[in-house]
Formats: structure tokens, C-alpha cells, sequence
């Protein structure tokens, strides 16, 4: 299988999907219904099932908000793409570097490093905890995100110490799309809303199997159910999104 | 029960960005200045994010956040540029 086969291939599936997801939007815009909040049985017992008011109010109201987020940012880095990146993602100019025209200084140097690691660490940390306190994936991968600015900054775009390439970067892209994307849709498949949290509670009255409410039920009554994943999945795509912004700006020339 | 699951994924996520990180800009001082600077951080963090722990005590540290810098380390180990 070539190249071109593989292109072929990907466009099928990707138009396959595009008509899956357009059946849904049609779907969801005939029979539109205004219900106060998703569910009126997460909203009423929402603070005993979730850890806390944050969880219910962060996903059960807002994971919509947070996919609409996503789609600024994505629409950001397209703009920005457009923009200023003619060129500079697929490597076909040669990108400016920035340390090339100015050193860092020893302070920048020797600081810069460790502080990758500090920062990407605190970063994970309120992407993992962003279910019980005020973090969550969209501020977790902001803060990775500014590693890699750091790093930037101080290095050039070309041998820096947090390198995430124009590989890992769609990688990350990707995987977070897919992550939010599929939990969304077991929501849906299994409760009837997109974006339920299964797991933490289920939507009575929709003849979903006894085995299926044992296996995603937890008798922990502080689980946050899918919120953790979402965090990640959005932390991701964040990260990623910023990150290919400063690779852009980095590198567009002047003309 | 103990949420072990936290910090198995923080150090996957810290593993996995690791792997970006080039040793060019790394020696044995920045290591240790990187350790001694995330204790005190880990310290100072307390028990954030407030995982509840089946412990008698309460943990003096946030889990999470050593458990992704160790990750990190490891990924750089295993395969940083």
C-alpha cells in the first residue's frame, strides 16, 4: 500500500465519519428540546453522587462549553495556520531560529531546564485533579503548554529542551479528539445525551442492560465517573493547540 | 479504596512528554536542582489534589505531582533526544 492509498483511505473514513457525526447534528437539530441542565436527576443528586458542586456544574452543564472551547482553539489554530504558517509545519521554507540571532543568558540556561520539568508536572496535577478542585484539562494543558513556550523562548524553535514536533504534536491532537469524542458517544449510546458522565449515575428509563449498569457503576460514591478522562482528552488537545500557535509564530518570517 | 489509578496515569502523561525532552541542556547539577526544587514544591502542595487516601494519616505530599515528575524522568531516560 503507497502513499497515495493511504491518503485515499484516510479521506473515506474521515468522510464516513463526517456523515455518522452529520446524522447526529440533524438529528439533534430536528428534534430539538430545551431541558434545564442535562439531567434532572444528576442535578438533584449530583452533590451526593460527584465529589463536590464543581464536578456537576464543570461537566454535567458545561461539558457542551468545554467542546466549544475545544472548537475556538482549534479554529485559533487554523487562523493562525493560515496566517502566519505558510510553510512552516510541513517544512517546505526554512524556519527561523530564533536562538541563532539571540543568545539566552546563563540565567536562562541554567534555569530553563529544570523548570520544564516543574512546570509539565504541576501541569499533569491539575489536569488530574481538575474533578475535585478549580483545575481541570483546559488549564492543565495551558500550563504544559507554557513549558514548551519557555523552552522556546529561550532556546529557538530548533534545538530546544521541550521539543514536541509537528509528529507528536497532531499525535497528541489526535488522541485527545478521540478521547473526548468517545467518551461523549458511550454517553450517548448508553444514557441518550451526548456527553453523559456514565458512570457516576444512570439515566433511569432508557432499557440500558442490568450487566452494562453493574459494569459502569461504582460503589464509590466520590467517583467523578468519566470527568478525569475528559480532563485529559481536553488537556491533549490544549497543549497541543497551543503548542502548534508558538511553533507557527515562531517560525514565520518577515517578508 | 486508594486511588493508585492517579498515579499511574500521571506518570504515563509525564513518560510520555518526557520522551520530548533533550538531554543536551541536562547535567548532574540539573538533576539535582530539579529534585530538590520538586520536593519542596511537593511539600509545600500539601495533600493537593485531595485524593482521599484509606491511610491513618493524612499524606505530608501530593502523589500526583511526584508520581509525574518521576514519569517524566523515566521517559527522558528511556528515550529523550
Amino acid at each position: 500500500m503507497n502513499t497515495k492509498d493511504i491518503y485515499e483511505m484516510r479521506t473515506v473514513v474521515a468522510a464516513v465519519f463526517l456523515g455518522i457525526f452529520s446524522i447526529f447534528v440533524l438529528k439533534a437539530l430536528t428534534s430539538f428540546e430545551i431541558i434545564p441542565g442535562v439531567s434532572y436527576v444528576y442535578n438533584l443528586q449530583g452533590p451526593s453522587i460527584a465529589p463536590n458542586m464543581i464536578t456537576v456544574i464543570l461537566f454535567d452543564w458545561r461539558g457542551y462549553d468545554t467542546l466549544g472551547e475545544a472548537f475556538i482553539l482549534i479554529t485559533a489554530v487554523f487562523t493562525t495556520g493560515i496566517l502566519f504558517g505558510r510553510g512552516v509545519l510541513g517544512g517546505d521554507v526554512k524556519v527561523r531560529d530564533t536562538a541563532a540571532t539571540r543568545q539566552p543568558s546563563v540565567v536562562q540556561k541554567v534555569f530553563a531546564a529544570p523548570l520544564v520539568f516543574i512546570i509539565v508536572a504541576f501541569g499533569i496535577v491539575i489536569t488530574l485533579g481538575g474533578h475535585i478542585t478549580p483545575g481541570g484539562g483546559f488549564q492543565g494543558g495551558s500550563v504544559i503548554a507554557t513549558a514548551f513556550f519557555l523552552s522556546v523562548v529561550v532556546f529557538g524553535l530548533r534545538k530546544n529542551v521541550f521539543s514536541l514536533s509537528h509528529r507528536s504534536l497532531e499525535t497528541f491532537e489526535g488522541v485527545g479528539a478521540l478521547i473526548y469524542l468517545c467518551l461523549g458517544l458511550a454517553g450517548l449510546g448508553l444514557s441518550g445525551y451526548y456527553l453523559y458522565n456514565v458512570g457516576a449515575d444512570f439515566y433511569p428509563g432508557l432499557g440500558v442492560a442490568q450487566w452494562a449498569v453493574n459494569l459502569l457503576s461504582y460503589p464509590d460514591a466520590t467517583n467523578a465517573g468519566i470527568i478525569p478522562y475528559l480532563n485529559i482528552g481536553i488537556a491533549l488537545k490544549v497543549l497541543s493547540g497551543f503548542c502548534t500557535i508558538i511553533t507557527v509564530l515562531m517560525g514565520a518570517e518577515k517578508k | 479504596m486508594n486511588p493508585f489509578g492517579v498515579l499511574v496515569i500521571g506518570a504515563v502523561i509525564g513518560a510520555v512528554l518526557g520522551l520530548s525532552v533533550t538531554s543536551e541542556f541536562f547535567n548532574r547539577k540539573t538533576y539535582v536542582t530539579i529534585l530538590g526544587v520538586a520536593v519542596l514544591i511537593d511539600v509545600l502542595m500539601g495533600s493537593y489534589p485531595f485524593y482521599t487516601w484509606d491511610l491513618s494519616v493524612e499524606l505530608p505530599v501530593s502523589g500526583v505531582y511526584l508520581a509525574a515528575l518521576i514519569g517524566m524522568l523515566a521517559g527522558k531516560a528511556a528515550g529523550g533526544r
